[in-house]
C-alpha cells in the first residue's frame, strides 16, 4: 500500500507543469538511421544450415527503403546473438541507435522457428521481439517480416517489404522463339513463379486492390485482349477483345471497375467498365491518343497521358468524365503516370536530354524530382506504403529490375532476373500472420 | 551553459529525411554529473521516427555539460527541449 502511494505521488509530480529551463535544437544532421543486424545463429546442425541468411535478408530490406543505414558486419564489435549477450556499450561507440538480434533454431521436419529481439541503444531497453515458425518455402517471406515489424516500430509507418511484385518477362528460345512470361516475385525480386505464360507478347499486369487478381494483356490469337487472372488458382476470365487496342488496364479502388484503353471506336480513348456488369462506358473522347489511366486514390478522379497538346503529357479527368486539366508540366515528354498510395506524389517517366527517366510530380508543391539515371526507365510503381518505387531498367541491352526510395536517397538494382524484365507493378499489402 | 548543452545535442541529432516542418519538445531530468536519468517526448511531432530522433539525440549527448555550482545544477536538472528545425 505504501509502495502503491509513493508510485502514485510519483507520477502525480511527474504531470506537474513545473518551469523548467528551456533549450532549443534547430540544428540536426538530416540522415538514414543507423541500424545494426547481427547475423542470426543457426541452433542446429552445422551440416544442414537454413536456405538463407535471415539477417542478411532483413537488413537489405532495411537498407533498400532509405530509411535505414545498416551496420557493416565487419564493423561490429560484437555479434550476440541473445539478449544476454547485447553489451550496449559496443553499439553506443558506434552510434548506432537500434539493434536487431536473432535465431533460426530447428522445428520440427522441413521448420524452423525464428526469434528476433530490436534494442534501443542509448534507452538500453528492448522494445521489441518476436518467436515466429515458418517452413524452408517461407523463410525469406519470415525475414521479410521481421523487416515490416522493425520498419513499422521505429517508423510508425507500415512497412512494405513482405509484398510481391508482378512484371513481364521475356526469354529467347532458339532462333526467333520467344516465350513471355507474366510472373511473380517477393518485393526484393526473389522467389519468382510464372502465372501465365505464352508465345505472344503478354503487356500490361495491373493489381487487383486486394492483391488476389491480375489482369493484363494478352496478344494470343494474334488478337489483343483483357484478361483477369485469379492469382492463386490461375482461373481467367477475358474481359474485353475488341477491333483494335485493348490495352492499360487499371483497377479502381473499390475493385469495381476497370479502366482501359480501347481503340474500337477508331481513335485510342479511356474506358470504364464495370466488372460486375461488363458495361463500359467512355471517361474521353478527344481525337488524340488518351491511354495509361490510373485511378486517384479516392477513386473520384483518373489520370492518364494524351498527346492532345502535341506531346505526350499526363491529364486528370473526373470519374465522370468531362474536360481534362493538363497536371504535368515539367519538360517535352511525360507518361504512365500512377498516385502514391496517399495520393499526394506522381510517379511518371519522363524525357530528360534524351533519355527516358522515372520522376516524381508533388501535387502539392509542384516539386518535379527526376530519380533515376538509365537512359530508357520505365514503368514506375510506388510500394503500397509509399515508400519506395519499382521500375523497369536496361543493362547491357536488357531490361532488369531497379529500385528508389521515394526520397531518392537510395537506388538499387533488384537481383537479375532471367530473361528481358519489364513492366514491373508493385502488390498491394498482402495479409500477413504474425505471433509475439 | 544553455549554448554548450544546446550545441551538444545538435551534435547528436540525426534528423530523418523529410521532417522538416516537423516540432516537439522533449522533457529531461539529469543527474548532477550530467547523466540523463529520463528523456520523454512531452508534445509529440506526431512523426514517430522524428519524436525517437529526438530522445536519441538527448541520450547520445550524454553527459551534458553542468555548471559547477550546486545551485545553478538545480536549475539545470530538468530541462525541455524543443526541437524545431524549421526555426
Amino acid at each position: 500500500m505504501k509502495r502503491l502511494f509513493f508510485l502514485f505521488t510519483l507520477i502525480a509530480m511527474s504531470w506537474q507543469a513545473r518551469a523548467t529551463l528551456t533549450i532549443e535544437i534547430t540544428q540536426g544532421l538530416e540522415g538514414a538511421l543507423p541500424i545494426a543486424v547481427v547475423p542470426f545463429a543457426w541452433r542446429g546442425s552445422a551440416a544442414s544450415p537454413p536456405p538463407h541468411a535471415v539477417g542478411e535478408v532483413v537488413a537489405a530490406d532495411l537498407r533498400r527503403s532509405g530509411r535505414f543505414k545498416p551496420l557493416a558486419t565487419g564493423e561490429m564489435l560484437a555479434r550476440p546473438t541473445r539478449g544476454d549477450e547485447v553489451d550496449f556499450r559496443d553499439w553506443r561507440a558506434l552510434n548506432i541507435e537500434n539493434l536487431v538480434i536473432g535465431e533460426v533454431a530447428p522445428n520440427g521436419p522441413g521448420g524452423y522457428l525464428v526469434k528476433f529481439y530490436l534494442y534501443d541503444v542509448f534507452r538500453g531497453e528492448q522494445i521489441t521481439g518476436y518467436s515466429m515458425p515458418t517452413t524452408t518455402r517461407d523463410l525469406r517471406a519470415t525475414a521479410h517480416h521481421i523487416a515490416d515489424i522493425i520498419y513499422e516500430t521505429l517508423t510508425g509507418e507500415p512497412g512494405a517489404f513482405a509484398t510481391r511484385i508482378a512484371y513481364v518477362t521475356s526469354v529467347r528460345q532458339g532462333q526467333d522463339k520467344e516465350r513471355v512470361e507474366l510472373r511473380i516475385a517477393d518485393a526484393d525480386g526473389y522467389n519468382p513463379q510464372t502465372v501465365v505464360s505464352s508465345e505472344e507478347p503478354l503487356m500490361s499486369p495491373a493489381w487487383s486492390p486486394d492483391g488476389t487478381k491480375l489482369a493484363y494483356v494478352s496478344f494470343e490469337n494474334a488478337q489483343p485482349s483483357i484478361w483477369v487472372q485469379e492469382v492463386f488458382t490461375g482461373r481467367r476470365e477475358k474481359m474485353t477483345s475488341f477491333n483494335g487496342i485493348n490495352g492499360a488496364p487499371a483497377w479502381s479502388p473499390d475493385g469495381r471497375y476497370l479502366a482501359m484503353t480501347l481503340s474500337k471506336d477508331g481513335n485510342p480513348d479511356i474506358f470504364v467498365m464495370d466488372i460486375a456488369r461488363r458495361s463500359l462506358r467512355p471517361l474521353t473522347r478527344h481525337r488524340s491518343i488518351d491511354t495509361e489511366p490510373a485511378w486517384a486514390p479516392d477513386g473520384k478522379s483518373l489520370i492518364f497521358t494524351s498527346d492532345r497538346g502535341g506531346a505526350p503529357q499526363i491529364y486528370r479527368v473526373s470519374v465522370n468524365g468531362g474536360d481534362a486539366t493538363r497536371v504535368s508540366f515539367e519538360g517535352g515528354y511525360n507518361a504512365r503516370a500512377s498516385y502514391s498510395p496517399d495520393g499526394r506524389l506522381m510517379s511518371m517517366v519522363t524525357r530528360v536530354d534524351g533519355q527516358y527517366r522515372i520522376a516524381i510530380l508533388d501535387t502539392q508543391t509542384r516539386d518535379f524530382r527526376v530519380m533515376s539515371t538509365g537512359r530508357l526507365d520505365e514503368s514506375p510503381s510506388f510500394a503500397p506504403n509509399g515508400s519506395m518505387i519499382i521500375y523497369a531498367t536496361r543493362v547491357n541491352d536488357k531490361g532488369v529490375l531497379a529500385a528508389v526510395s521515394t526520397d531518392g536517397r537510395v537506388q538499387q538494382r533488384l537481383r537479375l532476373q532471367e530473361g528481358d524484365v519489364r513492366e514491373p507493378v508493385w502488390s498491394p499489402h498482402q495479409k500477413q500472420e504474425r505471433s509475439r | 551553459m544553455v549554448g554548450l548543452i544546446q550545441s551538444k545535442v545538435e551534435r547528436s541529432w540525426l534528423r530523418p529525411p523529410g521532417t522538416e516542418g516537423l516540432k516537439c519538445a522533449v522533457r529531461v531530468r539529469l543527474g548532477a554529473s550530467g547523466s540523463v536519468l529520463l528523456a520523454n517526448v512531452v508534445e509529440s511531432s506526431g512523426n514517430t521516427a522524428f519524436d525517437r530522433s529526438v530522445e536519441a539525440a538527448v541520450r547520445k549527448a550524454e553527459p551534458l555539460p553542468m555548471p559547477r555550482s550546486p545551485r545553478l545544477q538545480a536549475v539545470f536538472r530538468d530541462l525541455t527541449f524543443i526541437f524545431d528545425p524549421s526555426s
